[in-house]
């Protein structure tokens, strides 16, 4: 009776009892399948944990309840389904605005579905209100939240940790930051809901956590009990008017979702709404204006792209670490097979054979990579939300993903396997039995690596090609550098076969080494390109990282010389408290450093709710500096200000002289006599238009309408700068605020000490500075930071290590398969040395070779990938603009360094004695 | 003649010819190479209950000769029939069919598959031609018993001295159907007592209804064949039956 499993049963004994008795090399192919698949198996726990899907976003924001509802606007608005995009007309705002936010909820109640109701929250910005308690020697400013979060339609919202709800006035909970703090449930706490007003004495009731309470000081109480009513009882634009920021926001709880027509209802009256039913099942819907494209699910596409290239590339790097290891494995197994043959094994079954041993280790090690992976994924989602991390929203393993991982990782080593087992399977069996030696690959076949080639020029080609547009898809440029590289491996054949040919000067050891890589191409090519991909990884994200390193660094604008103080944090709605606090803050730095150090500087005064920015035009011969004129044929093509970032000194001062006298450490004496003169202080030329002036647009506009500008030009005369650490933006002179129709207030402080202060000290200055209740931003300006140089270095190790790694698995098996030949070569009288010598000789042969085509390509991709970061449709400012760095230290010590250690490694790992002479395999 | 695919050899009549070569020659090397004459116009048969005896000195196409019996190796002209099957023109799939289930080898040393025991060696051809495990290991276990070494079932080759592991590979050679066994040097690594042990045994084997072709330097152990077959620069030098004065 037949039985079709018969022949399996047999092919998997004998491929078990192989992996058995070769526990070493089953082993290295083991660790290099495993370690990528616990890689990435540790990686998509953290990823998927981390990825807030729709219904953690819906928990976070609005518990159980249908929709959340803010009072956008006066006037009717247009919204997307995600509230994401709104757009507003201008229409007569008086009716709206005259309602005060109580009267507004009630407008709101009759939008509702039937059967829905509205539950208030209230809270007030953070500086507005202090709180103290017992112990505590300052005021501290805090969030105070007026809610009823026990209601049960809100259920999820806020997690009670411990202790209660408030049920009556008086009575608060505390957000578990502040519990961290050492408050807890019992304290009483004082709490001042503005400076001016009367105090409280409160009971913590409780400690809460969820979505604000986990990274926000805040206390809670019930509505009405809390913050001082006159903040809401005034009608919007009222408040308006008033700097005190309140906040109300509704949430729809009740039985009824809140349709899209819903939405669109309230969204008559100035209303935004996410709905909990509109976000599960968006509808169609255009928007008027072709700003509100969505382009995420094209990003997450984007996205899926280049993890897929990426992790495809980890998986051929895997195939080419591991094929060399397979190769020999079947290559030693040969007699056995041979046998089998004799005993009548067909083709397919030798194929099986090798297949099922590498397959079954394939399997094993991605399953144990897996679960491992998945255990310290969990772990560290765990103890990050034992942690408290709130950007986590719940642990979140997918099966389907593990599972996903070990089919690749096991597909992975039976597809290396593949061309093993197809050689094994057509091998000569009476000349494998007879005992006659294999004979090298042959001359080398050139459609495939012919075909490499082109492959790999198309690759470039499109990776180039993209970047040529004003918005490179980056899936497609690293899609083209991943054809890229595939192509260069499959050419890496005819490359050894023509580097074989050009040995004849080199000494014996070498020349022989990288002969008989050419001649055993089914071991070494596999390894010549797990270096040349390691290296040609490493290399381009060495010229990356280096790139924006030098870009990072040409575009770091020093507030001063270093050791500069800065201390701003101030925002536009300047109110009389916080002119106090800089008051305050003054005194200071004036009591550490003197006074007469210390400068003020001037900001414009955000009066009535409204802003006001100032932005100079640039003059009409220098549309953009470098570039050679204005792009009246691509609209798209736009010149822009560089955005150079800000140590401590931001936004637009207005200036006697005396702070950029200190932040240009009395190098810009012009530009301090121009600012006393009167004259505004541009930091580039293209500002500076041909009559020495510099024209202003002056933009007003509310936070409620920030499309809504009133734009002027208002001409005032100029100077260049000419001193070192010129700001970004212009500094204007007092006398200008006029002109300007502009008020000013205090706007930061900026002081030079004689000596850097050291971190203690910066320490206990920010402490003094907090003291006073100022919320300020004090700044010591350090000078440029290396962002990259750990990852730099990281970098070069992992691809040192990956390359030795290949490289020592084909060293250590051409020595395995060497032995005949030493033994020759001992009966021709070579010395003992001579082992040592070759084996030094085939680590610097594949790493050499490897490496070489491996930093010539790498550095090829790296120059698409700074393209990428600098497409051909924008020209930049001289300041800032990516440039090809090519890190020659690290290039160099990558070139020299990888094939000298694997020589090196050679030589001394191998014992120099030579073997007992066994030829013909006998 | 009869599909390879038909069960071969069942109880093939005694003196029917189980192996057949007709001008059989193998040429290696082709295109601009320098041609070699492995093996040169051989004819010979091997009925059902002979042995018979292959020598000639090195180089003279002995084992060219077992190649092509078993079907390792085509012939580039003339004919090799096994089992009434003219392997010329079977496809490499239909050769590894016949020598599963009509021809056994046996080599000179490593025999045996290292990683499986004796038992697993010898069922290997029956499982792999699709016979269940357990009729596979029955028949495996029926083989090595008329070998005399059914205690070594479960011994890996490693475990067993080299004429253990000979029997053993008789025993694999003649498992299920199979009657024609191809020996090549079977007791060139093994003591002289060992050696008449293994061809005693073979002989047995002969006799009980197999056929055998036994390829051997020595001509004490050529005594054990029906008859002698000289080889010389692959061509059949001369055939003699051995008659009398060897010990059977």
């Amino acid at each position: 009776m037949k039985d079709r499993f018969a022949a399996w049963r047999a092919i998997f004994r004998l491929a078990l009892r192989e992996i058995r008795n070769n526990r070493g090399r089953s082993a290295l192919i083991a660790v290099m399948v495993a370690l990528p698949v616990l890689a990435m198996s540790v990686v998509s726990v953290v990823y998927q944990s981390q990825t807030w899907d729709l219904e953690d976003s819906l928990r976070a924001e609005m518990g159980a309840a249908q929709a959340q509802v803010k009072w956008q606007a006066l006037q009717p608005i247009q919204q997307s389904p995600d509230a994401g995009g709104i757009s507003s007309t201008v229409t007569d705002q008086s009716e709206l605005g005259r309602l005060n936010p109580a009267e507004y909820g009630e407008l709101l109640a009759g939008y509702l579905p039937a059967g829905s109701r509205l539950l208030p929250q209230r809270w007030t910005e953070v500086d507005r209100t202090q709180v103290q308690w017992e112990g505590m020697g300052e005021w501290k400013s805090l969030q105070v939240r007026e809610f009823d979060y026990a209601d049960p339609g809100v259920k999820g919202l806020v997690e009670q940790i411990s202790g209660r709800a408030p049920d009556q006035a008086g009575e608060v909970v505390i957000s578990e930051t502040l519990a961290k703090k050492g408050l807890q449930a019992g304290a009483k706490i004082t709490y001042r809901p503005s400076t001016d007003e009367a105090t409280k004495t409160l009971t913590v009731v409780g400690v809460v956590g969820g979505s604000w309470a986990h990274y926000q000081d805040a206390i809670v109480g019930r509505p009405g009990t809390l913050l001082p009513e006159e903040l809401f009882g005034l009608s919007r634009q009222e408040r308006e008017k008033q700097d005190e920021i309140a906040v109300v926001e509704w949430l729809v709880v009740g039985p009824a979702e809140v349709s899209w027509a819903d939405v669109q209802r309230m969204n008559e009256i100035g209303a935004v709404v996410r709905s909990r039913a509109v976000l599960s099942d968006p509808p169609a819907y255009a928007m008027p204006a072709a700003e509100f494209v969505d382009d995420y699910a094209e990003s997450r596409f984007q996205q899926a792209v280049i993890v897929s290239v990426v992790a495809g590339l980890i998986l051929l790097q895997v195939a080419l670490l591991a094929g060399p290891a397979i190769a020999v494995g079947a290559r030693r197994n040969r007699r056995n097979l041979a046998l089998m043959a004799a005993a009548g094994a067909s083709r397919s079954h030798l194929r099986r054979v090798v297949l099922a041993s590498n397959g079954l280790i394939g399997l094993v090690s991605s399953v144990l990579a897996a679960v491992l992976g998945s255990l310290v994924g969990v772990a560290v989602i765990g103890g990050l939300l034992l942690w408290g991390h709130t950007d986590i929203p719940r642990l979140d393993f997918r099966i389907t993903d593990q599972l996903a991982l070990v089919l690749a990782g096991t597909l992975t080593v039976l597809v290396t396997a593949l061309v093993p087992a197809q050689q094994a399977a057509r091998m000569n069996v009476a000349a494998t039995l007879t005992g006659r030696r294999a004979t090298g690959s042959g001359p080398v076949k050139l459609l495939l690596p012919l075909a490499g080639l082109a492959i790999a020029a198309a690759g470039l080609a499109v990776a180039v090609q993209t970047t040529r547009g004003f918005i490179a898809d980056p899936a497609q440029v690293v899609g083209g550098l991943a054809v890229f590289e595939v192509g260069l491996v499959m050419s890496v054949g005819l490359i050894m076969s023509i580097a074989a040919r050009l040995v004849r000067p080199l000494p014996f050891s070498l020349r022989f080494a990288l002969r008989d890589a050419s001649r055993q191409r089914s071991r070494t090519a596999p390894a010549v390109a797990a270096v040349l991909a390691a290296v040609a990884g490493g290399t381009a994200g060495l010229v990356y990282f280096a790139s924006a390193e030098e870009q990072q660094r040409n575009s770091y604008s020093a507030a001063g010389d270093v050791g500069l103080v800065a201390v701003s944090g101030l925002d536009p709605y300047v109110h009389d408290t916080k002119v106090q606090k800089l008051d305050r803050a003054e005194q200071v730095m004036a009591e550490r450093f003197g006074a007469d150090q210390v400068r003020q500087y001037q900001v414009v005064e955000a009066k009535d709710g409204v802003m006001v920015t100032l932005r100079p035009e640039r003059a009409p011969d220098d549309v953009c500096a470098g570039s050679s004129g204005p792009y009246p044929s691509n609209p798209l093509k736009t010149c822009y200000w560089q955005d150079r970032s800000l140590q401590g000194v931001g936004g637009d001062i207005f200036d006697d002289g005396g702070t950029v006298q200190i932040l240009t450490g009395g190098t810009a004496a012009q530009d301090v006599a121009a600012l006393q003169a009167g004259r505004v202080v541009v930091p580039e030329p293209a500002m500076l238009w041909p009559d020495n002036t510099v024209r202003v647009e002056v933009g007003r506009y509310t936070a409620q309408d920030p499309d809504l500008r009133d734009i002027e030009v208002v001409t005032l005369p100029a100077v260049l700068a000419t001193g070192e650490n010129i700001l970004p933006q212009p500094v204007y002179p007092l006398q200008a605020a006029e002109k300007l129709g502009v008020d000013l207030v205090p706007g930061g402080l900026v002081t030079q000490p004689t000596e850097p202060l050291g971190s203690a000290e910066v320490s206990a200055l920010t402490a003094a500075l907090d003291n006073t209740g100022q919320v300020s931003d004090v700044k010591v300006e350090g000078g440029y930071q290396d962002s990259y140089s750990y990852t730099l270095m990281a970098l070069l190790a992992a691809v040192g290590a990956i390359a030795l790694i290949g490289t020592f698995t084909a060293v250590g098996l051409a020595a395995a398969e060497a032995k005949a030949d030493v033994s020759t070569l001992a009966a021709v009288g070579a010395g003992p040395e001579v082992r040592r010598w070759l084996a030094a000789s085939q680590g610097a042969a594949i790493a050499g070779l490897g490496t070489l085509l491996g930093v010539v390509s790498g550095a090829v991709a790296g120059y698409v990938l700074i393209r990428l970061a600098r497409p051909d449709g924008v020209q930049f400012s001289t300041v800032g603009i990516w440039e090809f760095v090519l890190p020659w230290p690290h290039l160099l010590l990558i070139l020299l360094g990888l094939p000298l250690v694997a020589a090196a490694i050679g030589f001394f790992t191998t014992r120099a004695q030579l073997p007992v002479m066994r030829r013909l395999g006998l | 003649m009869s599909s390879v695919d038909t069960p071969a050899g069942a109880e093939p009549d005694s003196g029917a010819v189980l192996l057949r070569l007709h001008e059989a020659a193998r040429v290696h090397g082709s295109g601009t190479a320098v041609p070699v004459h492995a093996l040169n116009g051989v004819s010979l048969e091997v009925r059902v209950g002979e042995l018979v005896a292959v020598m000639g000195p090195s180089g003279s196409g002995k084992s060219t000769l077992l190649h092509l019996a078993g079907g390792l190796d085509t012939p580039t002209s003339g004919d090799v029939v096994v089992d009434g099957v003219s392997i010329a023109g079977l496809s490499v799939k239909a050769r590894a069919a016949l020598r599963r289930r009509s021809v056994g080898y046996v080599f000179q040393d490593l025999n045996l598959v290292p990683a499986l025991t004796a038992v697993e060696n010898v069922m290997l051809p029956r499982e792999l031609d699709g016979v269940s495990t357990r009729v596979a290991r029955q028949e495996a276990r029926a083989a090595l018993t008329e070998v005399g070494v059914e205690e070594l079932a479960d011994r890996f080759p490693e475990e067993m001295s080299g004429g253990q592991q000979q029997r053993v590979a008789i025993a694999r050679a003649l498992v299920g159907p199979r009657r024609l066994v191809l020996a090549d040097e079977p007791t060139g690594a093994l003591d002289s007592l060992t050696g008449e042990a293994i061809m005693r045994v073979l002989r047995a084997r002969v006799d009980a209804g197999a056929a055998g072709l036994l390829v051997t330097h020595d001509s004490q152990h050529a005594a054990w064949a029906d008859r002698v077959v000289l080889l010389r620069d692959g061509k059949m030098a001369e055939e003699a039956p051995f008659t009398a004065g060897f010990p059977r």
